[in-house]
């Protein structure tokens, strides 16, 4: 009830300002912006054409930086990067260690506090470890999976770095990192993704890929790995 | 000149799909390209190519791909009884289909996730068809996997045939070397199957493997550490002692060590000590210090403590040692840390063990962090660093509102205002309400109402319609 004035007030407060924002001009500069338009365009497709020239030159150098980086899987590594609480420790957060706070950063604080489920002793730590870390992994594959052009050569060393993945999860789903109900289902979708990625080939065209892609969305994977790994964790391994 | 015949010859061909149902958005593709083979080169032709027309055309080519598409769909949904139907009825209509031969395996890879015991059977003697009818097939090498995985859980629930056939599997991997078309990732999955079946097998198996010096079986040896973790005996742990020291191979050895962590054995301990004195592989002392962190034992915490006063040691490693320490309440190392703060003059160590200790909470690590807070002997980054985890830790609200009238400095107070407005407690809310109608610092109110304008608290937005309507 006593509200209502107020809603009023904030009302005509939204109506009057809203008038005003982003009222275009009198008179509008239609050649000048046009021609602004078309020289963004030229350099945009200048730019396009260099990136087509140097990025897949780029890319075959670090795709296999990466896949060498994933042979090293279910290596402990990113070792002081987080924190893995257990019933041995005394938070429920987990954080990069390394992580700094920074005044006005918003959402930092958020970020620190990220909690991860981690299994409950001191010996399923090591496994924890493992996974987080196997993650990470896969996020990088997906990620570059996505913003990877299709084309041969991409396309079959992404496949060879997803065989790495595949074998590593299939691992895990076995170890005691598998047993707990939430993580073995994560672990079970990426499966089915990393073993379609395995399959790509470049005569199998973009429709492959876009199922794949397709499939990555419907089960937002890349948003569930990013929950299950906490910030800053193990893309910064070793 | 090549370039425009190309082109021509696309605008046909993407002309004629556009006649084809569902292909009237072919034209103005066909224009484009038409525009394109003006002059410019095909590769940007071929980019110009929308992704979503490439199933069209592939679905004049092939009729079972509608079939195929709408199999993997349900594949991907998670619905594996209805995709293996799908694929088994891919296989059989269009038994020429350019899917054919993958279907098969698909089908059973779907067969395989639905996970009876009567699916994964259907599964392996799809895998068996497959073999037979389509050798060739793109999907040949990963089916094998795929089978002697299935083998693995058949195995484990008794399937006395699927067992022998993991046992053999397992004997044979173990003393050979990859094939040329072979990789390691059958040899692996049978020894994993293995392993689940029945550990006391795998075991010998595991170390034949594990015993072996020769460069094929380096990935091998790789996963095996991995295994044989899983299983803690005392033959275990010397396994793993001895690969920790004597493996050619580098990652193998890290390997080790890290997994030396689930090894009930002081002899452990006593190695993981050694190393961290006398290795020169950074990566090594990585995997011992976690190692030693992690081992059930009494001596691992003494000893990394002795590791982080060594001044000679890299700065990154005593860091995650401290780290680690901070990962266990444990009233030794809250105070080692506390100690150990007051007499390094390094920061990033400093910082670590500000962490470290707001992991621990409790045991007076609130209040310490926040008397590091108030410090002025401490650095200014030190000091808010302190603040921060002090607020993220378990420091009260009460203690940490008594802060502000005390505080000197503004960039201090902002960080102060920061730590409230990540707290969610309504005491915090009050206080940057006060802050932000009567601290005399312009700047600091502003602070206060940037950080209150991100709350959802209904105190908030009355407080901000008086701002406004001043």
């Amino acid at each position: 009830m006593t509200d209502q004035p107020e809603d009023d007030r904030m009302d005509h407060l939204l109506r009057s300002l809203s008038a005003d924002y982003n009222q275009p001009p009198n008179t509008v500069p239609r050649e000048a912006m046009w021609s602004a338009i078309q020289q963004a365009r030229a350099e945009t497709a200048g730019a396009d054409t260099q990136k087509t020239k140097v990025f897949p030159l780029r890319r075959r150098h670090w795709i296999p930086v990466a896949a060498g980086l994933a042979a090293t899987l279910l290596i402990g590594v990113a070792i002081g990067r987080y924190s893995s609480p257990s019933d041995t420790t005394p938070t429920g957060t987990a954080s990069s260690a390394t992580t700094a706070p920074a005044v006005g950063g918003t959402g930092l604080g958020a970020e620190a506090r990220r909690s991860v489920d981690v299994a409950g002793t001191t010996a399923d730590r090591p496994y924890e470890v493992a996974t987080l870390q196997h993650l990470g992994r896969v996020e990088a594959l997906l990620t570059s999976f996505r913003a990877e052009p299709a084309g041969a050569r991409g396309d079959e060393q992404v496949a060879a770095w997803a065989r790495e993945l595949l074998l590593s999860t299939r691992l895990l789903l076995d170890s005691p990192a598998g047993s707990d109900a939430q993580r073995r289902r994560l672990l079970e979708d990426l499966e089915l993704v990393l073993v379609q990625i395995v399959q790509l080939t470049p005569d199998k065209g973009r429709e492959e890929r876009s199922l794949i892609e397709r499939s990555i969305e419907k089960d937002d994977m890349l948003t569930r790995l990013r929950s299950a790994i906490p910030a800053g964790a193990v893309l910064n391994a070793t | 000149m090549t370039g425009r015949i190309l082109a021509a010859t696309l605008v046909a061909a993407l002309a004629e799909t556009a006649s084809a149902p569902g292909g009237a958005r072919a034209v103005p593709t066909a224009v484009a390209v038409a525009r394109a083979a003006d002059g410019v080169a095909i590769a940007f032709i071929a980019s110009a190519i929308p992704t979503a027309r490439l199933p069209q055309l592939r679905a004049i080519d092939d009729p079972a791909d509608s079939l195929y598409t709408l199999a993997r769909e349900a594949l991907n949904s998670g619905r594996f009884a209805r995709a293996a139907e799908l694929f088994a009825r891919l296989s059989e209509r269009y038994p020429r289909s350019e899917y054919a031969g993958d279907a098969y395996y698909w089908r059973a890879f779907a067969l395989y996730r639905a996970g009876g015991s009567d699916d994964l059977k259907a599964a392996l003697k799809t895998l068996e068809q497959q073999g037979k009818r389509f050798p060739r097939a793109a999907t040949r090498g990963d089916a094998r996997t795929l089978a002697t995985r299935i083998q693995g859980v058949l195995a484990r629930t008794g399937d006395a045939r699927a067992a022998e056939s993991v046992q053999e599997e397992g004997n044979r991997v173990a003393t050979s070397c990859p094939s040329e078309n072979d990789d390691d990732d059958m040899r692996i999955t049978a020894l994993n199957a293995l392993l689940q079946m029945d550990s006391e097998r795998a075991v010998p198996i595991l170390k034949k493997v594990l015993e072996r010096r020769d460069d094929c079986s380096k990935g091998m040896r790789r996963k095996a550490v991995f295994l044989l973790s899983q299983k803690n005996t005392p033959e275990t742990a010397d396994l793993l002692l001895d690969i920790a020291q004597n493996d050619p191979d580098s990652e193998v050895r890290e390997q080790a060590v890290f997994w030396l962590s689930q090894v009930r054995d002081e002899r452990a301990v006593d190695m993981l000590e050694r190393l961290l004195q006398t290795s020169r592989d950074e990566e090594i002392k990585d995997k011992a210090i976690f190692a030693l962190a992690e081992h059930r034992g009494g001596r691992g915490h003494p000893i990394l403590r002795a590791y982080v006063e060594r001044e000679s040691e890299p700065t990154s490693l005593r860091e995650k040692a401290i780290f680690w320490l901070g990962q266990k309440r444990s009233a030794q190392n809250a105070e080692f840390l506390r100690g150990f703060f007051t007499k390094t003059t390094n920061e990033e160590l400093k910082e670590k063990v500000l962490f470290s200790l707001s992991q621990m909470r409790g045991a007076g690590n609130d209040q310490w962090l926040l008397d590091v807070a108030m410090n002025a002997k401490e650095s200014e980054e030190v000091r808010k660093k302190a603040l921060f985890w002090a607020g993220q830790g378990g420091a009260s609200m009460d203690a940490l509102i008594s802060l502000y009238g005390r505080m000197s400095g503004r960039e201090m107070k902002e960080q102060l205002i920061f730590v409230y407005s990540q707290r969610k407690e309504q005491k915090a809310v009050d206080k940057l309400l006060d802050i932000a109608r009567k601290d005399p610092d312009v700047e600091l109110r502003k602070k206060a109402i940037f950080w209150l304008s991100q709350s959802r608290d209904p105190r908030v937005a009355q407080f901000l319609l008086e701002l406004i309507e001043q």
